[in-house]
């Protein structure tokens, strides 16, 4: 299974000179031109959000138009919906990371042809994602094969956590495992 | 009745030997000193004045307002100098203060020809009352104040984009913290740079930090003025969603670049001062009541050991 990916150009709502991300009410009317555009997606489709079009972001903005967006995924709220941040230079680096890590959260970024992982996420967990961009895609067995997991579970749960902060997709159905059992395969962003 | 109140340099700036942090506390002195004197309209009488910088000039704007909201009549303020010869008047005509102050005061004393003050050491004195405001101010943040970190103060890029939006935060928080009851929020900021260091003032006349974290949490109605400062900077005190970091970040970035953070609002001044090396650590200054809150940030070369008194001079800050 391939993601589908949609580009969307952030666009701050209500400011006068254009471009100005900030504040908590603007940044709520972004969040929700925003996740307007993603309940429009069909599930397995990634939003990359484009941030060129914004030349100032605050914590405030960034909390409103990245986290909460985020976390409503996190929540369920649109399943098999993910986003990928693009375009973003240091100054909304800056605050975007902010608001992750006060909130625990985190978002993968592309940048230059280059990829990031922004926000609260121990180590082992980014290495995860890592090998699973590596190779495209990775399941449960591979990974503990990969990362010399005692077992599969653990591999099995971490891979679970990462799916449900939608920073890896999952295949829709589970492929069968030689003798016996199914697994999931789960898919990078990247 | 009218009060005359002759304004001079603050002799505790040379008295205490600290002259950095003292430039910072000269806003204090021109209010605490001045205000109770002027009864009624009153006069402030500039015309001693031989050095100011824009702590000073935004303290004197902000006297200005404070009589007018006080007795409802302007103060007569006579210029520093008597005429063209004076590079103070100047100056702070240059950097917007007389224009500001027209608003605010009867000002006397002839206008000097303008010198172009507003180059990129400067941000004229700006003010706030709204989010537009704000967004110019950003403009002026990036464009000037960025570059001065970076070439002349040594940031990293990326901390100079921290310094440059957390300016722009305090300045946001004139607009939706400062407000009154029923009115409308205003504010001011202005910033000097110097050859090694940068200096930032940002003013409102509003509801200061203390009286609006009582308003919110029951819990700090018993603490000092002094407390409550130290509270709001740490994190998440000031906003319904415990969200706030503005000082809490502006705090951290002063600690990184060794300098002066100074806060004033309510009963109390707090000095978080990273700077003075037999000074380090946060000073409580009870200090008489101030309407709203005073930030003044001190931002020196960041291998700078020693700055101040020379720094001032050398750079001319007239």
């Amino acid at each position: 299974m391939s993601l589908k990916k949609v580009s969307f150009k952030v666009k701050e709502g209500g400011s006068v000179n254009e471009g100005f991300l900030m504040t908590r009410e603007r940044g709520r009317k972004t969040k929700e031109v925003i996740w307007a555009k993603i309940s429009e997606l069909s599930p397995n489709t990634i939003l990359e959000m484009d941030f060129s079009n914004i030349k100032f972001m605050d914590v405030s903005g960034a909390d409103e138009a990245v986290v909460k967006i985020a976390a409503r995924l996190e929540a369920g709220e649109c399943p098999d919906r993910f986003i990928v941040l693009s375009h973003v230079d240091l100054q909304h680096k800056e605050n975007i990371e902010t608001a992750l890590k006060v909130n625990k959260k985190a978002v993968i970024v592309k940048e230059d042809g280059s990829w990031y992982i922004w926000g609260d996420l121990i180590s082992s967990y980014k290495e995860i994602i890592h090998k699973i961009t590596e190779k495209g895609s990775m399941t449960a067995r591979e990974i503990q094969e990969e990362m010399n997991y005692k077992t599969v579970n653990e591999a099995s749960t971490k891979l679970g956590l990462l799916y449900k902060k939608c920073l890896i997709a999952r295949e829709p159905y589970r492929e069968a495992v030689v003798g016996g059992g199914r697994q999931f395969r789960y898919i990078s962003l990247i | 009745m009218s009060e005359e109140y002759k304004i001079t340099t603050d002799k505790r700036i040379l008295d205490d030997k600290i002259f950095d942090t003292d430039i910072l506390g000269q806003y204090d002195y021109i209010y605490d000193e001045a205000f109770p004197f002027l009864n009624s309209k009153g006069r402030l009488d500039l015309r001693n004045i031989k050095f100011i910088n824009p702590y000073g000039a935004l303290g004197i704007l902000i006297l200005c307002e404070a009589i007018l909201d006080s007795f409802g009549e302007k103060a007569d303020l006579l210029l520093p100098g008597s005429s063209d010869e004076s590079e103070v008047t100047s100056w702070m005509g240059s950097l917007g203060f007389l224009n500001m102050l027209q608003g605010v005061a009867n000002v006397i004393g002839v206008s000097p020809p303008l010198y172009n003050f507003n180059g990129p050491s400067y941000i004229p004195v700006s003010k706030i009352d709204n989010l537009e405001d704000v967004e110019n101010v950003v403009v002026e943040l990036f464009s000037k104040v960025r570059p001065i970190l970076i070439n002349k103060l040594n940031y990293k890029e990326e901390e100079s984009y921290r310094a440059a939006t957390l300016i722009a935060e305090l300045c946001q928080n004139i607009c939706q913290h400062s407000a009154l009851e029923g009115e409308k929020p205003h504010g001011y900021i202005v910033m000097q740079a110097y050859k090694s260091s940068l200096k930032l003032a940002v003013m409102d006349l509003g509801k200061g930090i203390p009286k609006t974290v009582k308003s919110k949490y029951k819990l700090y109605e018993k603490r000092d003025d002094g407390d409550i400062i130290c509270c709001a900077c740490k994190k998440g005190i000031l906003c319904e969603d415990h969200f706030s970091l503005g000082l809490y970040r502006t705090l951290e970035i002063i600690k990184g670049g060794r300098g002066i953070l100074n806060i004033r609002s309510g009963n109390a001044k707090m000095l978080f001062d990273y700077h003075n090396k037999n000074s380090v650590g946060n000073k409580k200054i009870p200090t008489p009541f101030f309407l709203g809150t005073q930030i003044g940030i001190y931002l020196p070369r960041k291998e700078q050991k020693r700055g101040g008194l020379e720094d001032e001079f050398e750079e001319g800050i007239f």
